[in-house]
């Protein structure tokens, strides 16, 4: 074919403009691709709402083993959800209602006491493992000094009442487990926190994302109450989303494990110390169990484990698991959760074996 | 960021969490939920099938006006590019959540689990209250726990008494053949700190299906097992039965 230069300009012309219309339709397109999508979803939730089991027979393509791994994975996310809906939802109102004025008169300037300080605030917290995080985080950002939000990170899903109830009937024979349990809580959390104190302090910028932009949030901050309403639903809806992406991911390894993993492994390493140690700590990072929980699923191994095994898994469980871990890096920059986490296991090992060592001798 | 219309993503997570209450009221109304969560735990997913519901509602309501302070604040998500897959990961929960029915585990699951053996440590052990006294015992959820500490504990005493309970069979795969256990779960939060307890049974076990729910009858007899003596139950008869409503025992309520 051949052009000559005034049809190419005609047809660069007409190129230009069919691009602009069609990008023009296009643009009106996506704008109802949204709403159509949505509504097209919503139409697909009420259907697996009301025939959901009827259209999907998931017996005929899933073998029993893999149901299983979905029956754990559901139970786990549906008992946590409750708690991490709180959590965010505290979060979200820390957010917007609590000033940093509010924190600084509450919290003491003297570092070592802010400490015990957050030794007790842990202590009145009732919340466990999965609500902790989005809350420390948000907490940190208002101004709570950094080691002080780290004790509160390490202590809380252990110090509280029901914690403290199912520990005591799942091992009425065993006192020095419960104690133990409380005692060695509370130092690895000053620890950590002396730790955080000492390599972090004042470096906040290195622990959260947008450190800088978020410490400003409140100023410019709105007086109409529907106006804050309004920020703090959609808060809470972006913070809870972005928790519970992590959260799913950690619950799905967890469930695999809880089915795959054969629990009679462990108990020939039941004799050693060391080993039985890092074994426990291990299993109870896998296992991702509820800190109100974990204690009857401990119990069943006292008579095949030494105290310092049981000990390692009744502390450092609720403090890390592999659900958490992810939530931990949803929630924290990369190399301070890694820090956290060589700094976490390093005490609790070392304190569960010179607790065991003091459990031997007959000291509790 | 625009990309989808105003708010897309405010009502994307909306429908998402109105889901969410969804699943939990069907499971809910199914009966479903208590098989995976313990009893105690059920208050708390009420509260979040509400607080779901209203705040899908606000959220709907909300995503009208987008909030321009949201731009300054720095939500984590606002300033990097917003994308849906994300969201994919929370339509799983919600998908099994709609079309599973099946809420046991399987038998390979359980035996990992390993059966629980020695006395259960949490009940103080009272001697020879009136039930254990009777030359037939019948064990009931009420009592499981207490005949269960009884016959670890006096193993000489209950030696040669009739029991009979109803559990489902159990079977490792080192048991030989003309062994099984009748077993119960326990449940304290959900069913991934479930617990299995059994009685170990021996005689003519191989017609008793795995898994299946049967109601037993047998001698209560002991043996040595790995350098301990443990109580094993000669069986008599059998009779298979549907699963009772209530499948789970609580360690908790045991003790209270």
């Amino acid at each position: 074919m051949r052009f000559n230069s005034h049809t190419t300009h005609i047809n660069r012309r007409k190129s230009i403009y069919f691009i602009n219309l069609l990008s023009e339709v296009l643009s009106i397109v996506i704008r109802y691709v949204g709403n159509v999508f949505l509504f097209v979803l919503a139409l697909l939730l009420m259907f697996f709402f009301f025939i959901g089991q009827e259209i999907v027979d998931i017996n005929a393509f899933l073998s029993s083993r893999w149901n299983s791994i979905f029956v754990v994975f559901l139970s786990i996310f549906l008992e946590a959800l409750p708690f991490l809906l709180v959590g965010v939802l505290a979060s979200a109102f820390i957010q917007l209602f609590v000033s940093e004025e509010m924190v600084q008169r509450c919290i003491p300037k003297n570092s070592i006491k802010a400490l015990f300080f957050a030794i007790i605030a842990a202590l009145v917290t009732p919340v466990c493992e999965c609500a902790i995080i989005p809350v420390v985080r948000r907490l940190i950002q208002k101004g709570v000094p950094l080691h002080a939000g780290v004790v509160l990170l390490v202590a809380a899903p252990i110090l509280n009442f029901i914690v403290f109830a199912s520990t005591y009937y799942a091992f009425p024979n065993h006192p020095a487990l419960f104690y133990g349990r409380i005692l060695l809580c509370v130092i690895t959390a000053l620890l950590v926190g002396l730790f955080t104190l000492i390599f972090f302090n004042g470096k906040v910028e290195h622990v959260i994302h947008n450190y800088a932009e978020l410490a400003h949030s409140m100023e410019g901050s709105k007086t109409s109450f529907s106006e804050r309403w309004r920020e703090f639903i959609q808060h809470f809806s972006q913070d809870f989303f972005s928790v519970v992406k992590y959260f799913i991911i950690g619950a799905l390894i967890a469930s695999c494990l809880q089915v795959f993993f054969n629990r009679s492994l462990l108990t020939e390493l039941g004799e050693q110390s060391i080993f039985g140690t890092a074994a426990m700590m291990g299993f109870s990072y896998l296992l991702s169990l509820c800190s109100e929980a974990d204690a009857f699923v401990a119990a069943t191994f006292v008579n095949s484990f030494r105290p310092e095994a049981m000990l390692g898994f009744l502390v450092f469980g609720p403090m890390l698991d592999l659900k958490n871990t992810f939530v931990l890096f949803a929630c924290f920059k990369p190399r301070f959760v890694l820090m956290f986490i060589i700094v976490v296991t390093c005490i609790v090992f070392s304190l569960s074996l010179l607790a065991g060592v003091i459990i031997e001798m007959g000291g509790l | 960021m625009r990309k989808y219309g105003a708010g897309f993503h405010r009502k994307l997570e909306a429908l998402l969490l109105l889901a969410s209450g969804l699943m939990i009221f069907k499971l809910y109304v199914s009966g479903n939920l208590s098989h995976i969560l313990a009893d105690r735990m059920l208050p708390f997913s009420i509260i979040a099938l509400v607080l779901f519901s209203v705040i899908s509602v606000c959220l709907f309501q909300s995503s009208k006006t987008h909030i321009s302070s949201c731009d300054c604040c720095g939500c984590e998500t606002s300033k990097k590019k917003q994308v849906i897959y994300p969201y994919l990961l929370f339509g799983i929960p919600l998908f099994l959540g709609f079309i599973m029915t099946d809420f046991s585990l399987s038998e390979q699951a359980l035996a990992n689990k390993g059966l629980q053996n020695g006395a259960f440590s949490t009940t103080k052990i009272e001697e020879g209250s009136y039930d254990l006294e009777k030359d037939s015992i019948k064990v009931t959820d009420e009592n499981y726990f207490e005949v269960f500490n009884h016959l670890y504990t006096f193993l000489d005493d209950m030696e040669g008494k009739q029991i009979s309970l109803a559990g489902f069979v159990y079977r490792e795969p080192d048991f030989p053949n003309n062994q099984i256990a009748i077993a119960r779960l326990t449940m304290t939060c959900c069913i991934a700190d479930a617990n299995v307890y059994g009685f170990i049974f021996r005689g003519d076990v191989e017609k008793l299906k795995t898994n299946q729910w049967y109601e037993v009858q047998g001698k209560i007899g002991k043996e040595t097992y790995k350098g301990e003596v443990i109580p094993v139950i000669q069986l008599n008869t059998f009779n298979q039965i549907q699963p009772p409503k209530e499948q789970y025992l609580s360690e908790y309520t045991s003790i209270e």
